[in-house]
């Protein structure tokens, strides 16, 4: 049988254009497939990944699908603001198993930073290249990406910028400190730049800077440490002794990072303790972007959502409901692309099957030389179909070879390693169905040599 | 001891006549001529020896096997080890050199390839020079030359031609021929020419006419 195998790829070697095109047409076929199931597998690992079990995300009312991709794949601009105590109600929804908050508006060199608490570091379950979470505001934990782009490391500073453009106002006055650089995670975490809700705050108050100026005081009075306020010093005077009122102080700030949340007493006590604004009920120019939500039970996934878009000035939106529209709009796409694919595997095919009946005609006189030096009917078959074998792995080995290629390409290219062996599966099921499409195309012909007679075919 | 027997032997072509043939025994390393017109039953005949084709009635024996009770995978081998064939035209597999063919030839036909064999027929047949080149490489009395070296590199004990000379000028004619007796006597193969050219008749002691 190696003898046939040997002469099968001797003729497909001796006429090389005819094979290379026969090989290059079905590579072409096979490289929109990979790519297809490559993008297929990312965008359902970036989907999954993302997701992070959220079971409902409440923002401000507007598309639920700008909602999701704002809030949860950080790709689009917000709904708009909600107040807090609207939040508060929800955070204490007894249907609500946990929630994270979720601010927006601003950025560091087109990476966003997201005023959120230490829960959705836990979310994600980032782990830390080197440093720590953050601990009070203005305190900035780094994704990979960010650390690797920007080449912000533990310690560095940096000033956002209003907005999520490249360029725009600069809040000066507001310098963020690095406290930790996150390990690559694959999800968006690698793109954010994460901290209290609090900084978000007090940056917002440096917008009152340009309206007026006791709004200007009260902004830099937020900010303890900010070299570029000179009011803070009195401030801290006030404090420094008080130990009790420290520890108090420590307490409330605990709660407020771990998304713990105040009563109506804490809040007052606190905002009476550090002279600022942080967390109140009655407070409405407090607000956040997003409130992302966890069930307590399935019950909640019937009531909650309905409760919260026609009781509230709010929206909810679920996100595996919205991503999947989202899939959906993206799935036409890919299906077309996958249905020109198979047109152009189909034309491959046919390519491979014209071009084996030819090699056979053309070889009629060899196949029964073949058969006059003992080679059994079966064995001549098995050599066209050797050949339709040949063409179509070549093809896809081509194919499988050039999609790898332009993947590599892409910018998301570290994303593979993520999920190549799943990627890798369906393309050896693909192999499988490509020796089957090379098979099918040598079945005429080798049907043909099969049933070839050799006293009429030397007789001639 | 007769090393190619026929008895009782017929072949009818679907919906065409009958070709009744008379008995023949031919001994080992005899040489034979079998010569008659056009449409006569020579090329049916040679077929018929070589297992090609099967007969309608009769039996043929081949070194004291009758071929028509094998099986067609025992006869495809059979036929491989025994018999060597040389065609009017020379066929041969194009994307291999002329060594590789004779190599490939030995290896379907299950058996191992013996260099030093292949070397001396090879020299006999003074083609050693061009056996590394491709059928389209050489001329059409070159690849006369290979063919008998194919009819010949697995060793047989019967060569079978048909019509090997019809192409052939009067001195490619000659040289052929001579070659062909001479080989097969040296190889000591039992030779059976199919032909209706004349020009073969004074190369061969022992005719067969078919009418």
């Amino acid at each position: 049988m190696l003898t046939i195998i040997k002469i099968s790829l001797a003729k497909l070697i001796h006429k090389p254009y005819n094979s290379a095109l026969s090989v290059l047409l079905f590579a072409i076929g096979v490289a929109l497939i990979s790519l297809i199931i490559k993008a297929e597998t990312f965008i359902n690992n970036q989907y999954k990944t993302n997701l992070a079990g959220i079971d409902l995300v409440v923002g401000a009312k507007g598309s639920p699908l700008q909602l999701i991709l704002s809030s949860v794949l950080h790709v689009d601009v917000p709904t708009g603001n909600i107040a807090l105590d609207e939040v508060e109600k929800i955070r204490h929804n007894p249907l609500v198993k946990k929630t994270i908050p979720i601010s927006l508006g601003d950025s560091y060199k087109s990476f966003r930073i997201v005023g959120t608490n230490v829960e959705y570091l836990k979310l994600y379950t980032c782990s830390f290249n080197t440093g720590n979470e953050f601990a009070k505001p203005l305190d900035a934990v780094i994704g990979a990406n960010v650390a690797e782009k920007t080449g912000l490391k533990v310690g560095d500073t940096f000033a956002g910028v209003h907005g999520f453009m490249a360029e725009g106002h600069t809040h000066e006055d507001f310098h963020y400190t690095v406290t930790g650089v996150l390990y690559h995670s694959g999800n968006v975490t690698d793109n954010l730049i994460l901290t209290p809700t609090e900084s978000v705050w007090m940056v917002h108050g440096e917008k009152h800077e340009h309206i007026g100026e006791h709004a200007h005081n009260e902004a830099c009075e937020h900010h303890e440490h900010d070299e570029h306020c000179g009011h803070g010093n009195h401030h801290n005077e006030h404090n420094d002794g008080i130990k009790h009122e420290d520890k108090t102080l420590e307490h409330l700030q605990h709660k407020l990072m771990h998304g713990e949340g105040l009563t109506e007493e804490e809040a007052q006590l606190y905002n009476a303790l550090k002279g600022e604004l942080v967390i109140s009920k009655t407070e409405p120019s407090q607000s956040i972007t997003a409130l992302l939500v966890f069930y307590k039970n399935p019950q909640a996934a019937v009531t909650l959502p309905r409760a919260i878009n026609q009781n509230t000035n709010m929206q909810a939106a679920s996100p595996v409901i919205e991503m999947n529209r989202l899939i959906s709009l993206l799935g036409f796409g890919l299906d077309t692309l996958r249905l020109l694919a198979l047109i152009i595997i189909f034309i491959s095919s046919l390519n491979i099957f014209i071009y084996l009946l030819n090699l056979f005609n053309q070889s009629v006189y060899e196949i029964a030389l073949i058969r006059l030096a003992g080679a059994s009917r079966l064995k001549i078959v098995a050599l066209l179909y050797f050949q339709g074998i040949i063409l179509a792995v070549s093809g896809w080995v081509t194919g499988i070879v050039v999609s790898y290629l332009i993947w590599g390409f892409l910018p998301q290219f570290a994303f593979i390693r993520n999920f190549h062996y799943v990627v890798f599966q369906k393309e050896l099921i693909l192999l499988a169905y490509c020796t089957g499409i090379g098979l099918l195309a040598a079945f005429l012909p080798a049907l043909r040599a099969y049933n070839n007679n050799i006293h009429f075919t030397l007789s001639r | 001891m007769d090393c190619i027997k026929t008895k009782n032997l017929s072949f009818q072509y679907p919906g065409n006549k009958v070709f009744d043939f008379a008995d023949i025994n031919i001994g080992e390393k005899e040489s034979w001529l079998l010569t008659g017109n056009s449409g006569s039953g020579k090329t049916t005949l040679l077929h018929l020896i070589a297992g090609i084709l099967t007969p309608s009635n009769g039996i043929i024996t081949i070194s004291n096997t009758a071929i028509n009770t094998l099986r067609p995978s025992q006869l495809d081998v059979f036929r491989a080890q025994h018999i060597g064939l040389v065609f009017q035209k020379s066929y041969f597999i194009d994307a291999l050199n002329m060594h590789k063919n004779l190599v490939y030839f030995t290896k379907l036909s299950g058996q191992k390839a013996d260099p030093d064999y292949i070397g001396n027929l090879l020299s006999d047949l003074k083609i050693t020079q061009l056996s590394y080149k491709k059928p389209a490489q050489l001329s059409s009395g070159e690849l006369q030359r290979f063919s008998i070296a194919r009819a010949l590199v697995n060793k047989p004990g019967i060569l079978l031609a048909d019509e090997p000379t019809s192409s052939l000028d009067d001195d490619n004619c000659k040289r052929f021929t001579d070659l062909l007796v001479s080989i097969s006597r040296a190889y000591g193969v039992t030779l059976m020419v199919a032909t209706h050219d004349a020009r073969l008749k004074s190369e061969f002691v022992n005719t067969i006419k078919l009418n």
